[in-house]
């Protein structure tokens, strides 16, 4: 006889089974629900409808339990299909079970959900905090989430929106690019970060910063540089960029208060739609002015730490905005760090504040980086 | 139905070593490092396992996207794993349903089993153990490591667990993270300060492994005894 039955996929607990419990397949027929465990000898079990005690629960919070009157046989699954054949079921006690499990589920979820808005919003204060830049406070609220985050947004990043070809770890412009980050990494903010360069081989003058601390450099701007401290300025503002972590507070702005919840609690799409957001490019790595301010300021501190000369940083800016009419590769950087004038501006103002130190010259071979890059 | 592995696990708890007795044709996947002797005549091939999806997910969930593979041909042979961490090692048998891991805690599994990450969105970000946990189903045998000895719990009802001893549990179970009952005060200051005082709450029915050591805390002890930095 062929059975029109459809089957689940699915589980039961029973003390007659090894270890209580097995996978199961399952069948719903007009009167019972029966399962055939998937363990040896394949025993049968099964519930009549009537008497079948329906709940929710599981990791997924989305798996139906339906238990016997005495609860000694519990069959579930969380196949959708079956949820839905359970649902429709012609038994109306059944239909009222799931009518009020529903209901209660959605009553916990939205207590979950008033603390998450709780909680995201305290996090947005904490990028607040770091948008205005009050060094010491935004150290202390950097400090609050785990810097795991940054990474792992980064890592997955990386794939999507890091161009190819990108150099060797021992070509001389990766070595020198590397080098520049282990002179800054004692004066950032955060040393302890893992800061990586790589760096893209295109002509565009351009870098920028993923959350976490992976930097991209591309060679149109080791060769547009004219020293070696310039290229330090560029890459101390990019690393400024992820130890005030303007990525994380980008997805939360971009996507909106109400999107960034959905990315917190990940309910919706999962994996898949996080993916496609960080797919672009914009999110992660363009940020507002006041970040870019911040992030200029944040770096000529670490220059200056570093014994580098600031004023590098601001020649390049100037450098980049008397070219950007000219050569259109130039735009890249330029593009998203707009208000050269002002910036370079801000960055002389605060030099002025800070005590005089005897800058040092970077002991670096930049012409002959720039010529291995022909 | 993939059939069950023959396997031994030695040592326990604290050095646990897992000896895998592969049969004619037989696998095994385990994470790479893991593999700490094996017989000559057995096939190691290094390289993904399941669709890229699972892999992304693998990675996020703090393990490496490479499984190594092992095989044995017309002969028998056999392949001993050690654990990363000094602990113990659990064997599970899958018959369909799901086991949830804590990032770390995969060691190898047999035929049958996908293992995947799952997103845990904002239960995972508060409860400062990363991200993701590894989601492993289908049917076949999975064997997952610990930090400190491994105690099987059974619950019944409800049950609580500090996060950071979970290593892994049923999917049956359902969970929420929250903070210590009690510590509710100060609490929104501890879940963003330092990621202490969070537990886990289990509810339904299923196993919970719990571990006897925690991994931070161990090494914040280590820690205090690292020659200090002067100036
Ligand atoms: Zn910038």
């Amino acid at each position: 006889m062929i059975d029109s039955n459809p089957t689940f996929r699915g589980g039961l607990f029973h003390a007659d089974l090894p270890d209580g419990r097995s996978g199961a397949s399952i069948k719903l027929t007009r009167t019972e629900l029966v399962a055939e465990a998937l363990c040896e000898g394949q025993p049968q079990f099964a519930i009549p409808l009537n008497e079948c005690q329906l709940d929710l629960g599981g990791a997924s919070g989305k798996m139906v339990f339906c238990r016997n009157a005495d609860r000694s046989l519990t069959i579930f699954s969380e196949d959708p299909s079956f949820v839905a054949a359970v649902a429709q079921s012609a038994y109306g006690t059944l239909e009222a079970q799931f009518r009020s499990l529903r209901a209660r589920r959605r009553g916990e979820a939205n207590r979950f959900r008033v603390g998450v808005v709780a909680a995201t919003l305290a996090f947005a204060l904490v990028c607040v905090g770091v948008y205005f830049g009050v060094l010491a406070a935004a150290r202390t609220a950097v400090r609050a989430l785990p810097i795991r985050i940054d990474e792992q947004i980064g890592e997955m990043a990386i794939q999507s929106l890091v161009p190819e070809p990108r150099l060797d770890a021992d070509h001389p412009a990766t070595l020198l690019a590397h080098e520049i980050v282990q002179q800054l990494q004692p004066h950032a903010a955060i040393p302890e970060m893992n800061f990586r360069v790589l760096v893209v081989a295109s002509d565009e003058v351009n870098a920028f910063a993923l959350p976490g601390g992976q930097m991209v450099v591309y060679t149109g701007l080791l060769k547009k540089a004219e020293s070696p401290e310039q290229i330090a300025g560029v890459i101390a503002h990019e690393m400024s960029h992820a130890t005030l972590r303007h990525g994380l507070q980008g997805v939360s702005q971009s996507l909106g208060i109400v999107a960034a919840v959905q990315f917190l609690v990940g309910d919706l799409g999962g994996l898949v739609s996080i993916g496609s957001q960080l797919a672009q490019k914009s999110i992660l790595t363009s940020y507002s002015r006041t970040a870019e301010t911040e992030a200029d300021l944040e770096g000529a501190r670490m220059l200056h730490e570093a014994g580098i000369d600031p004023v590098a940083m601001a020649e390049f800016f100037a450098l980049l905005e008397a070219e950007v009419g000219d050569i259109p590769d130039v735009a890249a950087w330029i593009s998203t760090h707009p208000q050269h004038a002002q910036r370079v501006e801000d960055i002389r103002r605060l030099l002025q504040g800070l005590p005089k130190k005897q800058y040092r010259s970077l002991d670096l071979d930049l012409k002959a980086t720039q010529q291995a890059l022909q | 139905m993939s059939s069950e592995l023959q396997f031994e696990i030695r040592l326990r708890p604290d050095f646990s070593l897992l000896e895998v007795k592969l049969r004619p044709g037989e696998t095994v996947y385990a994470e790479p490092s893991a593999m700490a002797s094996m017989s000559p005549n057995l096939t190691l091939k290094v390289g993904l396992k399941g669709g890229a999806l699972s892999s992304l997910g693998r990675m996020l969930g703090g393990e490496s996207m490479i499984v190594n593979t092992f095989s044995a041909g017309k002969d028998p042979g056999e392949v001993v794993f050690a654990p990363a961490q000094l602990g113990d090692t659990q064997h599970h048998r899958l018959t369909g349903g799901s086991l949830m891991l804590q990032r770390g805690a995969y060691m190898a599994s047999g035929e049958g089993v996908e293992v995947t990450g799952k997103w845990q969105g904002a239960k995972g970000f508060f409860s400062g153990e990363g991200l993701v946990l590894l989601k492993a189903t289908g049917t076949g045998d999975i064997f997952f490591t610990s930090f400190g000895a491994i105690l099987e719990i059974d619950v019944a009802d409800d049950y609580i667990v500090d996060t950071g001893f979970i290593v892994a549990f049923e999917d049956t179970l359902q969970y929420q993270v929250t903070v210590v009952p009690g510590l509710r005060g100060g609490g929104f200051k501890r879940l963003f300060f330092s990621g202490e005082g969070l537990v886990c709450r289990f509810s339904g029915q299923g196993k919970v492994w719990v571990q006897t050591r925690q991994v931070s805390p161990y090494l914040s002890w280590v820690h205090s005894f690292r020659p200090q930095k002067s100036s």
